[in-house]
């Protein structure tokens, strides 16, 4: 870098804005691991939803410590975790279509309303034990998506490049070797398929392009764990300051990634707005803008969420936690097969919607309900067995979950949980119906005493030949609803015997 | 250091993807990508699946069966009456061995899976004889693939005794013709089974409730995708395959048997302790011997009886030039 801007040696604004990218790239990689890694703590690093957790599911809980620190650091750092750590916020950073975007789109301030309403209203709703608006808080929508979408993605480009470098001779072995090192842990076996894996993808796409209308547009108007953070930087330690030296050259402006800084409001800028990347201490041309204590309380702007947008939002909460109550959707679909030891309570008021047990799932069961259990518990798990199974020697889902809301049940335990029974139907069985031979059923079936029986019978078929059978069926005392032989079954399509609650 | 703009980036990656498309239309003209072509008539029992079969004019044993000894020693007497591993295995060999993981659940006590120090020994045993490399691989169907291969105590010994563990990558399984099947002409089969050098495969001796009993023929479904529409026609669908993947040899696992509640098990009262290896080049008669451990016949089970009928090996155990030993006895 021949240009140094600051040629002046030691610490200056630039070096702050590399420890920044340095800070970002360390943290999103460190997202990615630890969601890889199924390891709990990722939202739990999430304050909004953890307390919205503990409103709605009535519990302390010993890892919300974790969000008190993150809130004390709030108060002394403001925002500074949404231009800093915040994996969304790092991403849309990355993608920010900075030079693409026309000038002439103005925004008005109103709209930053938006993210306090929703705030709010989850936090109503908690109130009411009602936590389906966390579908909104941004951690969700990250480990949601990637869970659903980014890795499934990821996975079906590598099974394609890799069947290509198969051809090499050359590469065969190094190949088996990375396929045998990633594969079952980071990368499924077989390819995995998530029911509107394509909403979330599409959802993640629409909040990056939004960046086209205003840079960071989600973290400006929507992102209710921003306006979190935003309330408590009204009053936190660490602030943007201009002194009275500032020409109003309006370079500062122009950088700002929230545009919260106003040149006609003497360059000054919300705390609650601004997310400490300190773009603009490096932009001013005479050093008049820094960050350092401010001990008062921020002016209210007409966009804080003061007396209509702080009825509107408590307001909306209460009105969709009792409106989804009322659900208008069947509530017990005979398929809702909830993971090992979850209640449907805790369904509605524990889980948090984010999709860390999807992506523990080791054979893609977990996918994300859709109005099967009705509209208040719309993206909870569900385990949808023609997709995967119930491994029999496995807890990965209660070992993931950061609220509990999965139980975390030890193997032993694990193996006699029932989730659901198997039934057949006997009008799609091959042997029931078609007098065909087939046993998968029984064969797959984990557990000691199989919960298939079969039953021998000579039968007299179509053309008058006779034929010998095995006809399954299913003992319930037995049965605890793996799902591996739903999962298995050749009949095509809906498959003849069926796990239900 | 000099600056990477994104316009250099895409060069680069385009040229990258170039020499893949490259390396793969050479590759594609200059080797064939199909597994080598397979036999046309019933191949004599224990042909190698590989071109270049080893005739010997030595005459070995049709089949051995040792029995009381610790995994390892079992698995050594038995090759070495067969005529020992070089009979088998020649320098620089790609060896596949092919053990039961199917439950993925269970650890070796509960007999659903091969006995990790046998798979190990016969492992070591190749490496001895000097093959470039050992595969062991197995797709589990009640879990995971890492699952198995870590329950089972597979993974662990034969990391220890120098072979590599393999996942069978999807991308691996390609249609292959079966010529000599009556039922199923075609079917999804994994490709480096069918090009390795040395095939071993090495069930366990296990209870099963379609075919009464899963043995060297019926593990050879772990290779195939979508085995469960074998089901409709079990025992011809068996024989089909057995008539395309030709095994070099096949050593039963009879350490452990399950005998009922099979394949997966669970139960460690449905398990006897025989201490028992079966082996030898013909798996239609390795098979037919072990119906004998459950009390039945090879004519009780349906892909035996089929095999038979379509020259795939020998049932008939009278014939057969059968060394039976019991260590230290």
């Amino acid at each position: 870098m021949a240009a140094e801007k600051n040629n002046t040696a030691g610490w200056n604004a630039r070096s702050w804005l590399k420890l920044r990218t340095a800070v970002q790239i360390i943290f999103f990689l460190g997202f990615i691991v630890l969601f890889l890694g199924g390891v709990p703590l990722l939202m739990r690093l999430d304050p909004l939803a953890m307390l919205a957790g503990a409103i709605a599911g009535r519990s302390l809980q010993p890892y919300l410590v974790i969000s008190l620190v993150i809130i004390v650091l709030a108060l002394i750092l403001g925002r500074a975790w949404c231009g800093w750590l915040c994996p969304m916020g790092t991403l849309l950073e990355w993608f920010s279509f900075n030079s693409w975007r026309s000038k002439k789109i103005k925004i008005a301030d109103g709209w930053r309303s938006i993210k306090y309403i929703i705030l709010l209203a989850i936090v109503s709703a908690a109130i009411l034990a009602n936590l389906t608006l966390l579908i909104f808080d941004p951690m969700t929508i990250f480990v949601r998506t990637f869970s659903t979408a980014v890795w499934p993605a990821l996975d079906f480009i590598i099974n394609a490049v890799e069947s290509v470098m198969n051809n090499v001779p050359a590469l065969q072995e190094p190949l088996s070797r990375f396929d045998t090192a990633v594969r079952s842990s980071l990368l499924p076996t077989d390819p995995l398929y998530y029911r509107d894996g394509l909403i979330f993808g599409g959802i993640f796409i629409a909040l990056i392009l939004l960046n086209f209308l205003a840079e960071r547009f989600w973290c400006r108007y929507l992102c209710p764990l921003g306006a979190f953070y935003g309330l408590l930087s009204k009053v936190s330690i660490v602030r943007r300051r201009v002194n009275a030296s500032c020409i109003k050259c309006k370079l500062c402006q122009d950088v700002c990634p929230t545009g919260t800084i106003k040149r006609e409001k003497d360059c000054s800028s919300d705390p609650g707005e601004c997310i400490m990347c300190l773009k603009c201490m490096d932009s001013c041309p005479c050093s008049t803008s820094d960050f350092g204590p401010v001990y008062k309380a921020s002016k209210l702007n007409s966009y804080d969420p003061v007396r209509r947008q702080l009825l509107l939002g408590l307001g909306t909460g209460i009105l969709l936690a009792v409106l989804l109550k009322l659900n208008i959707f069947s509530r017990h679909s005979q398929y809702l097969i909830r993971p090992p030891g979850a209640t449907e309570q805790d369904m509605t008021a524990k889980c948090i919607r984010c999709g860390e047990c999807i992506k523990a799932c080791p054979t893609g069961a977990i996918q994300p309900s859709q109005l099967e259990a009705g509209g208040e518990t719309v993206w909870t798990p569900v385990l949808v067995m023609r997709s995967g199974f119930c491994q029999y020697s496995c807890n990965a889902c209660g070992k993931t979950c950061p609220t509990a809301a999965i139980p975390e049940l030890p193997l032993p335990r694990k193996k006699v949980t029932v989730i659901g029974r198997a039934f057949i139907d006997r009008d799609r069985c091959l042997p029931w119906a078609k007098n065909t031979p087939c046993i998968v059923c029984e064969e797959m079936c984990p557990v000691p005493h199989k919960a298939v029986r079969l039953s021998s019978v000579e039968v007299t078929k179509e053309d008058g030949s006779k034929i010998y059978l095995q006809r399954p069926t299913v003992q319930p005392g037995r049965c605890i609803g793996c799902g591996l032989c739903e999962y298995k079954c050749p009949v095509e399509g809906e498959a003849a015997i069926r796990v239900t609650v | 250091m000099a600056e990477f703009t994104r316009r250099e980036f895409l060069k680069y990656a385009l040229a990258g993807l170039g020499a893949i498309l490259a390396s793969r239309f050479i590759s594609a003209c200059s080797s064939p990508q199909a597994a080598p072509s397979p036999p046309q008539t019933p191949p004599a029992p224990g042909t190698p699946t590989a071109e270049g079969t080893r005739p010997s004019a030595v005459k070995y044993p049709d089949l051995v069966v040792v029995r009381g000894g610790e995994p390892e020693t079992l698995a050594r007497k038995a090759i070495d009456l067969l005529g020992g591993i070089k009979r088998f295995v020649k320098k620089g060999d790609n060896v596949i061995i092919k053990p039961n993981i199917g439950p993925a659940m269970r650890t070796y006590e509960y007999a659903a899976t091969t006995n990790p120090w046998l798979v190990a020994a016969v492992t070591s045993m190749c490496l001895e004889a000097g093959a470039g490399r050992v595969r062991v691989m197995d797709k589990p169907f009640s879990g995971t693939a890492e699952s198995g291969f870590l329950n089972s105590g597979i993974r662990e010994e034969v990391e220890k005794a120098g072979g590599e563990i393999e996942l069978m990558s999807r991308f691996k399984y390609a249609s292959t013709d079966i010529p000599l099947g009556r039922d199923i002409k075609k079917w999804d089969i994994y490709q480096d089974i069918l090009k390795a050098d040395v095939l071993i495969n090495m069930p366990i001796a296990k209870h099963h409730s379609a075919s009464r009993l899963t043995l060297g023929m019926k593990n050879l479904m772990g290779v195939v995708n979508m085995a469960q529409l074998f089901h409709l026609n079990l025992g011809q669908r068996i024989a089909d395959l057995a008539s395309r993947v030709r095994p070099t040899l096949t050593i039963i696992d009879a350490i452990r048997i399950l005998t009922a509640n099979g394949p997966t098990g669970g139960d460690l009262n449905d398990v006897r302790k025989l201490d028992t290896v079966i082996a030898g080049t013909d798996m239609v008669a390795v098979d037919s011997y072990a119906t004998s451990l459950f009390g039945l016949r090879p004519d009780d089970i349906p892909h035996i009886k089929i095999a038979t009928e379509m020259g795939l090996g020998s049932s008939d155990l009278n014939k057969l030039d059968i060394k039976e030993i019991t260590l230290g006895s």
